[in-house]
């Protein structure tokens, strides 16, 4: 298997007030192309921090993180900004759009600005439309952001994180705002997008959500406190199995 | 709890909030300085003019036409409680010559007077009173000295008939009534005994003397009456009112910045409207929040009305302490040739802060009336309450052959069209200003005046010699001046220039219209036919008999088109039918203008008005430029030529003041888009932090966002651009036309204006100050980090 990414002994401090704040403590993760995982731990354990500092929205206190074998540290702003273009992919609790632009607008407008795929405008909007198609939302292409409801919003997030084809996709609690239904229409469409071979790593709070990924990072204070292959138990296909067994380890992790 | 939060917010907006402050501050200086000079002016020309003992009428002879039977009839006058006479002689400019290389003596009229008579006060340079002048040395009038490039210590030549004496400048004199800017009369004051020596020459009395008689009375018109025609002797009069008006140019820079103080009180309202609303959007959370728990609306608003109270009064009272030093500044620079006496009147300024006060709570407290259409659930549902009255993504980028950045520029643009508007007006009146101070200034020295001196249009303007002139002044003066500018035109076309050269000369007569009469001065041009003078009404008049008007002079006699009035000439009196209405500056907008053909004996001139010279050719810009080089090489005998833009700029003398005041104001005006420009887009980004925040998540480069904020500005800088075009004509007839209407203007002037300027460098200048200060306000959301999308900090 090829690592997609890889943090080694990841720092994080904020200073806030004079005062310092040790988020991440040398974390050392790697996450193989073709995963799915969860980070999960109590609130202010530092799961948003790791999702955001791995994939370089946030820059680290020390430590190294390779991404698909480039150490994102010595990328500049730009060089960040090009690799979150084009083998990137974020979806937000919140579900954070361009209030100004259509539906179907907020999900091309990555692809209008990327060179990755080199094709027309025509081709990208069409692109976007299958995307939307796909996901169940193409009658919502041209409302406003707020003429639909929050799961078509969150499936739209996901085409627009989907539309430049990246290598993986960074999710911070993707149903946090959504109902049970919305929450499983959109973890369906995540699963799909990783068994097509799109790398995920999300962050949840949701055992039902976590229960769907290959992989559980259980985090504490900074650290990863320990890990949980559901893959291996072949004899756990079923979703409510996965999830028994899963909440039985998070149990002894102290959840 | 008002204080704390108030702290907090002053804190936390601080660029905004320094940027109202600095608005609120220009606004009190511009405001009260302005006001302030205009009631200075006002008051203190009154006070100039007691201090100087002037008189209640003056009125000018010339010995030749008069023969000392106007002292008689003022002595025996009921209405003429006093009246004091100042021996004079009339000089013309090539009389007088200069050791200093570099003077240049101008035309215009000039006196020569000893000391032993003055009737006036005239003063020095230290406002002390001039008493007596030395022997061998002259005072003459301060700014006509500096017009003509002379300084104290310089040595002048008067030469009259032959009879020559120099003389050193000892010093400058402020002659209250004949010295403003619009009279342009240099006064020269010398010894007795010099002033005597040039009466050894008899015939030099009857040709050149004259006398100027300061008359004290209650009562103008009557004393006209019992003036009766020894009245019309008068080469030159006026009341108190015209002296007044004549210090109109020390106003106009004064006004001008009037005008443009309310505009900038317009952009300062504009400014705060637009952060007083921003801020309620902003914080439409906390508003609500404080309606959860039951405060009240009105405390609501109180707590952004102390906010903003606060900043007014900051900002009044800057702007106050700095009105002084700037009014006292702009003062000097627009009133030169008015004393100031007194104190300032400070209360005028402080009145004025208040009063800037007052309307900005005023208005805050109008602008926070939001505040009540917030409730707690704008707070809980995010701002979001579900209602929606129009599609806010108006353009599509699917749709759409733009390239991103224009997209979401352009897209921004139509889909908050309130925002954007508020924008577009505050930069529109911004280059309005700069505009309308340049179309100002350029039309103060452009050849398109002309009609409004009652002149015809014409290339170039010939400074006849003052000598010459008289000799128009004769019986046979009509047949004289014919063939001189019968020569004048001979001399030029032998030089290869085809010209027609034209002569108006002023003739002062009784106008009579049923009871109703008036002196009024009347004119007659030789070289061209009266139908080339602009009029406002009527056809020009076709044959003798008939005259026109100005619609003042009409109105003060009671007349109007088709009426038929009479003058009284040396002649006798006579008919004339009025046929058309004219407008002009000279003379507070009185005068009437007689058919070419009229006879009219030419020894009642009192004066002429500079010669104009019209290319017959149609010649370019250029090549009328080099031909008034050439001509003055050759044209010597006849004066100095200039070019028609010249002599109006010289005519009206405050547009190098407005010039300099354009220059300032652009500077000013740069200065104010950019503060905008900073407020306006650090709005922007507090606003936008989210989405700038999403962008960069999503892989927008720093560049792509600086674009898109930029393109922003400069689309509607762009839109301003058109905007001002459309707007500036509009604007000077709302600014400016009042100040040309104060001069007897009835039909607004037609503005010229520098097409390179008004329309290449100016919006360039906003259009380019609006984007680089975009440009550098953006690089603020180099801060702005993609995690700041998910709150993180």
């Amino acid at each position: 298997m090829r690592t997609v990414l890889e943090a080694k002994n990841l720092c994080k401090t904020y200073i806030v007030n004079k005062r310092q704040n040790n988020v991440l403590k040398n974390v050392n993760l790697t996450v193989e192309a073709g995963e799915m995982v969860a980070v999960m731990g109590p609130s202010g354990s530092g799961k948003s921090t790791l999702l955001y500092t791995v994939s370089g929205m946030d820059r680290m206190t020390a430590g190294e993180v390779l991404f698909d074998g480039k150490n994102i540290e010595k990328l500049n702003d730009k060089e960040l900004a090009e690799l979150r273009l084009n083998e990137m992919g974020f979806i937000f609790q919140q579900m954070y759009m361009l209030k100004n632009l259509t539906v179907l607008d907020n999900i091309i407008l990555p692809a209008c600005q990327s060179k990755k795929l080199s094709e027309s405008r025509k081709e990208t909007v069409a692109r976007g439309q299958e995307l939307m198609r796909k996901l169940g939302i193409i009658e919502v292409a041209d409302n406003d952001i707020n003429e639909v409801s929050g799961g078509q919003l969150q499936r739209a997030c996901i085409c627009r994180s989907m539309i430049n084809k990246p290598e993986m996709i960074f999710a911070d609690e993707p149903t946090g705002a959504l109902n049970r239904t919305s929450s499983d229409e959109v973890m369906e469409e995540l699963t799909k997008l990783n068994a097509e071979g799109t790398t995920v790593m999300l962050v949840t709070h949701d055992v039902k959500v976590a229960a769907r990924c290959s992989r559980v990072l259980y985090i504490v204070d900074g650290n990863i406190k320990g890990e949980y292959n559901l893959d291996r138990m072949k004899q756990a296909s079923e979703l409510r199995d996965r999830e028994r067994c899963l909440n039985n380890w998070l149990m002894e992790m102290g959840w | 709890m008002y204080l704390r939060i108030l702290k907090k917010d002053l804190k936390r907006k601080r660029t905004m909030n320094v940027i109202l402050l600095l608005f609120i501050t220009l606004a009190t200086m511009f405001v009260a300085s302005s006001v302030n000079n205009i009631i200075s002016v006002t008051t203190a020309l009154d006070n100039y003019l007691e201090m100087a003992n002037a008189p209640d009428y003056l009125g000018t002879t010339m010995n030749k036409a008069e023969n000392g039977e106007i002292e008689t009839v003022l002595d025996g006058a009921d209405s003429v409680e006093g009246y004091r006479t100042e021996q004079v002689i009339f000089m013309a400019n090539t009389m007088v010559s200069s050791d200093n290389e570099e003077a240049e003596i101008l035309g215009g009229t000039m006196l020569l007077q000893g000391d032993a008579d003055m009737a006036l006060n005239y003063f020095l340079a230290d406002n002390s009173v001039l008493k007596d002048v030395a022997p061998g040395e002259v005072y003459m009038t301060g700014h006509m000295m500096e017009k003509q490039k002379l300084s104290v210590g310089d040595r002048v030549t008067i030469t009259i008939e032959g009879v020559s004496k120099e003389f050193r400048i000892a010093g400058t004199i402020n002659d209250a009534v004949l010295g403003s800017n619009a009279m342009s009369i240099t006064r020269y004051i010398v010894d007795e005994g010099d002033y005597s020596f040039f009466f050894e020459k008899e015939e030099l009395s009857s040709m050149y003397g004259g006398k100027i008689l300061y008359i004290e009375t209650t009562d103008i018109d009557a004393m006209l009456t019992e003036l009766g025609e020894a009245g019309g002797s008068f080469m030159f009069s006026m009341d108190r009112a015209y002296m007044r008006f004549c210090y109109i140019f020390d106003m106009i820079v004064t006004g001008i910045l009037l005008a443009v103080s309310v505009l900038f009180i317009v952009i300062s309202f504009v400014v705060l409207r637009f952060t007083i609303t921003f801020t309620l959007t902003e914080e439409f959370r906390e508003i609500g929040v404080m309606k959860a728990i039951g405060i009240k609306n009105r405390k609501i608003r109180g707590l952004y009305l102390v906010k903003y109270a606060l900043l007014a009064v900051i900002g009044a009272v800057i702007g106050l302490v700095f009105s002084y030093p700037f009014g006292t500044m702009l003062m000097k620079v627009s009133s030169k040739s008015v004393i100031l006496t007194g104190e300032n009147a400070y209360g005028v300024n402080i009145l004025c802060s208040v009063a800037v006060v007052a309307v900005i709570l005023l208005f805050s407290y109008g602008c926070t009336r939001k505040v009540t259409g917030y409730t707690p659930v704008d707070a809980i549902r995010n701002g979001q309450t579900g209602e929606r009255f129009r599609k806010k993504s108006l353009m599509s980028l699917a749709k759409s052959k733009l390239g991103t950045t224009g997209f979401l520029a352009t897209n921004d643009i139509v889909s908050s069209p309130k925002r954007y508007g508020i924008v577009t007006l505050t930069f529109t009146l911004c280059l309005c200003i700069a505009l309308v101070l340049s179309a100002t200034a350029t039309t103060l020295k452009s050849d398109k005046l002309l009609p409004a001196f009652d002149m015809v249009e014409c290339h170039a303007m010939v400074a006849i010699n003052g000598g010459d002139v008289m000799t128009f002044m004769t019986e046979d003066g009509r047949t004289v001046l014919r063939n001189y500018l019968a020569e004048m035109e001979e001399t030029l076309s032998e030089h290869g220039i085809p010209a027609t050269c034209v002569q108006d000369l002023m003739i002062p007569l009784t106008v009579r219209n049923g009871e109703k009469e008036s002196q009024i001065p009347c004119f007659q041009a030789t070289g061209v036919k009266i139908d080339q003078f602009a009029r406002i009404e009527g056809t020009a008049p076709e044959a003798p008999g008939e005259i026109a008007m100005t619609r003042t002079a009409a109105e003060s006699i009671g007349a109007d088109i088709g009426d038929t009035v009479v003058i009284v000439s040396m002649e006798g009196e006579r008919e004339y039918l009025i046929t058309a209405l004219y407008q002009t500056m000279n003379n507070r907008g009185s005068g009437v203008r007689f058919h070419e053909e009229e006879e009219i004996n030419y020894i009642q001139v009192s004066g002429g008005m500079s010669g104009q010279i019209i290319f017959t050719d149609n010649p370019g810009k250029n090549e009328v430029k080099e031909r008034v080089e050439k001509i003055n090489t050759f044209f010597g005998e006849y004066g100095e030529v200039v070019l028609a833009e010249q002599w109006v700029k010289e005519a009206v003398s405050v547009a190098d003041t407005i010039n300099a005041i354009k220059g300032l104001m652009t500077g000013l005006t740069i200065v104010l888009v950019a503060l905008v420009t900073v407020l306006l887009e650090r709005s922007f980004i507090a606003k936008e932090t989210k989405e700038i925040a999403l962008m960069k998540a999503i892989g927008l480069k720093n560049g792509k966002i600086y674009g898109y904020h930029v393109a922003r500005f400069a689309l509607v800088g762009v839109v301003v651009v058109l905007f001002a075009q459309l707007l500036l004509r509009p604007f000077l007839r709302l600014c400016v036309d009042p100040i040309f209407k104060m001069m007897g203007m009835e039909v607004a002037v037609d503005y010229a204006v520098n097409p390179v300027e008004v329309y290449v460098v100016l919006p360039l200048v906003v259009l380019g100050t609006t984007m680089v200060t975009a440009f550098l306000t953006v690089l603020y959301t180099k801060k702005i980090k993609a995690a700041h999308v998910a709150g993180l900090e």
